[in-house]
């Protein structure tokens, strides 16, 4: 059965271009550009993966990720941000994250930095949800 | 008869009454001689006992008093002295015969000053500093002298008082405070250019975090962007069947690599440094990085040899990431050595025999560094490439400081460099 994946992106044309790589690469891919309408689509569940960018209209990333975890729903969540992250280990010394935001950043599966390498991303998805 | 008798009890009358009056006198003068003779001697005492060393000359220059004070300064008794003339006062003081201070009281102002580095008249007297050879057993001395004449009751000269005072402690106060004066003079200057050169951190301090503001908004802005056009381009290549366009795609992908490597050393250089140390597999990351820097590299000709002095088993303490980006970046000037896009990497590491540190050395026969451009390598901003930050060097400066390491330059134009890399291998504790 196809794995189904939700990217979260206020970027259309990120949204559009990788959406098209990851069914290239045999996934079930939606798309949303703000944080309700993404939130919306996560309610109603069946995601085995949401990508998230954690700025966004509407709902931030960050709210998005810890509605997720709080409503126990089963989705793997990778983030997707230009924000200036290295890896989940150096948060602290990021500049824009506060301790809260750290917090929830804990509860997500993996972070990539934009620009992303695309077969980088690629096996970290397939780690994720096969 | 009775006349005679008369005149002779008469005259003796007379007699007894100009001796009796002969008597007073004589009682007079000898009261007077004796308050003559006290006074002298309470003047003698008096100038025998001033502190100041003070002798007196009568006006045919012969000496007439030479007191305890003087007596001290000279080493000449007075025994020695009283009754002298002809400048015989002057030798205890110079060595020879001259014209001292009390001599010159008649003498023109000009003929003076060529004897004194320092002389004064005023109504009562002269004025003197000077320097005696001769005086405490020819140790010599500053000394501040004073000569004034003595005058009798008819205003006539009968004779002149000189009085010296040592001001050697004085001069030397005056010495030191000079010397005071010019230490702190000096001190002043050397503080003032280090508020200078803290005024100017504080300044860069300041810009720099206008950049670092700046620097992560233009790095969240640029990054979407990138992503966007580095995934388009994985799926033109994915669609396209043309071959033709898969270099095209390639220098996409790499120029966006190089905007991405242009964005993070803007906001390493201005982020708050913290180094996270760790064991870490330095020949590892060092090896990675290499390939990593040949990939971007691809299409140059540098021939990339990588020695070997140490164990492959070598760990260090060292935060992974920052080891990085610090060879990520010697790396790249190494690579941009090659105006010809061709030549030979040397990258060293040795640390046999050396159980504290061991040293990295990146040697490239590339351009070269200008020897003006060598002490301002790791200053932020300086660049000689057309295109880049300048910021690369400042970055690894700051790295190689968080670990406590050093970093050494030896470069000839023309025949290229060598970047030596110094890192402890434990993390010291402070």
């Amino acid at each position: 059965m196809k794995k189904k994946i939700l990217i979260v992106d206020d970027d259309e044309e990120i949204c559009e271009e990788f959406s098209e790589i990851l069914r290239g690469e045999h996934y079930l891919v939606e798309t949303a550009y703000d944080g309700l309408k993404a939130g919306l689509m996560i309610g109603k569940g069946g995601y085995d993966l949401i990508i998230l960018d954690l700025k966004l209209p509407g709902l931030s990333g960050f709210e998005l990720l810890k509605m997720i975890r709080e409503n126990k729903i089963l989705s793997r969540v990778l983030i997707l941000t230009g924000r200036p992250l290295l890896n989940k280990k150096a948060l602290k010394e990021l500049p824009g994250t506060n301790k809260e935001e750290e917090k929830i950043l804990k509860l997500a599966d993996g972070i990539v930095n934009k620009p992303f390498d695309i077969k980088y991303l690629l096996n970290k998805i397939k780690e994720l949800i096969s | 008869m009775s006349k005679k008798i008369k005149r002779l009890r008469n005259f003796n009358a007379q007699l007894r009454s100009v001796n009796e009056k002969l008597k007073t006198e004589i009682l007079h003068r000898q009261e007077a001689e004796d308050n003559l003779k006290a006074a002298y001697h309470r003047l003698s005492d008096i100038i025998e006992f001033l502190p100041d060393a003070t002798f007196v000359i009568d006006k045919d220059k012969k000496v007439i008093a030479w007191n305890k004070a003087i007596e001290e300064m000279t080493g000449v008794k007075k025994e020695e002295m009283i009754g002298k003339g002809d400048y015989a006062y002057s030798v205890p003081f110079y060595g020879k015969l001259r014209p001292l201070l009390l001599d010159l009281l008649t003498v023109p102002q000009e003929e003076i000053e060529a004897q004194y580095s320092y002389v004064k008249r005023e109504k009562d007297g002269l004025y003197a500093e000077v320097f005696v050879p001769r005086i405490y057993g020819g140790k010599g001395a500053f000394v501040w002298a004073k000569a004034a004449p003595l005058f009798d009751n008819y205003g006539q000269i009968m004779g002149v008082v000189e009085s010296i005072r040592d001001i050697t402690d004085r001069k030397e106060a005056e010495a030191i405070l000079r010397q005071d004066k010019e230490s702190f003079e000096a001190m002043n200057k050397i503080k003032t250019e280090q508020l200078l050169l803290v005024q100017k951190e504080l300044t860069d301090a300041k810009h720099l975090s206008e950049i670092g503001s700046l620097a992560a908004t233009v790095a969240h802005e640029l990054r979407n962007p990138l992503a966007a056009i580095r995934t388009a381009a994985y799926n033109i290549g994915k669609k396209s069947r043309n071959s033709c366009l898969v270099s095209h795609l390639n220098n996409i992908e790499k120029k966006v690599i190089e905007c991405d490597q242009t964005i993070n050393n803007l906001l390493s250089y201005s982020r708050v440094k913290v180094s996270r140390f760790e064991e870490v597999k330095i020949h590892a990351i060092l090896k990675e990085c290499i390939t990593s820097a040949q990939d971007r590299y691809y299409k140059w000709k540098v021939r990339v040899i990588k020695k070997c002095n140490c164990a492959k088993s070598d760990n260090i303490y060292a935060d992974p990431f920052q080891m990085r980006e610090l060879f990520n970046n010697l790396l790249n000037n190494a690579f941009e050595s090659f105006p010809e896009k061709k030549g030979k990497l040397v990258i060293q590491v040795d640390g046999l025999g050396n159980p504290d540190s061991i040293v990295i050395s990146f040697i490239d026969n590339g351009m070269g560094i200008n020897p003006n451009d060598l002490e301002k390598l790791s200053h932020p901003f300086f660049t000689t490439k057309s295109k880049g930050t300048g910021l690369g060097l400042t970055i690894c400066r700051q790295l190689v400081n968080l670990h406590e390491g050093s970093m050494n330059f030896k470069s000839e134009i023309g025949r290229g460099t060598e970047v030596k890399v110094t890192l402890p291998r434990e993390r010291k504790l402070k």
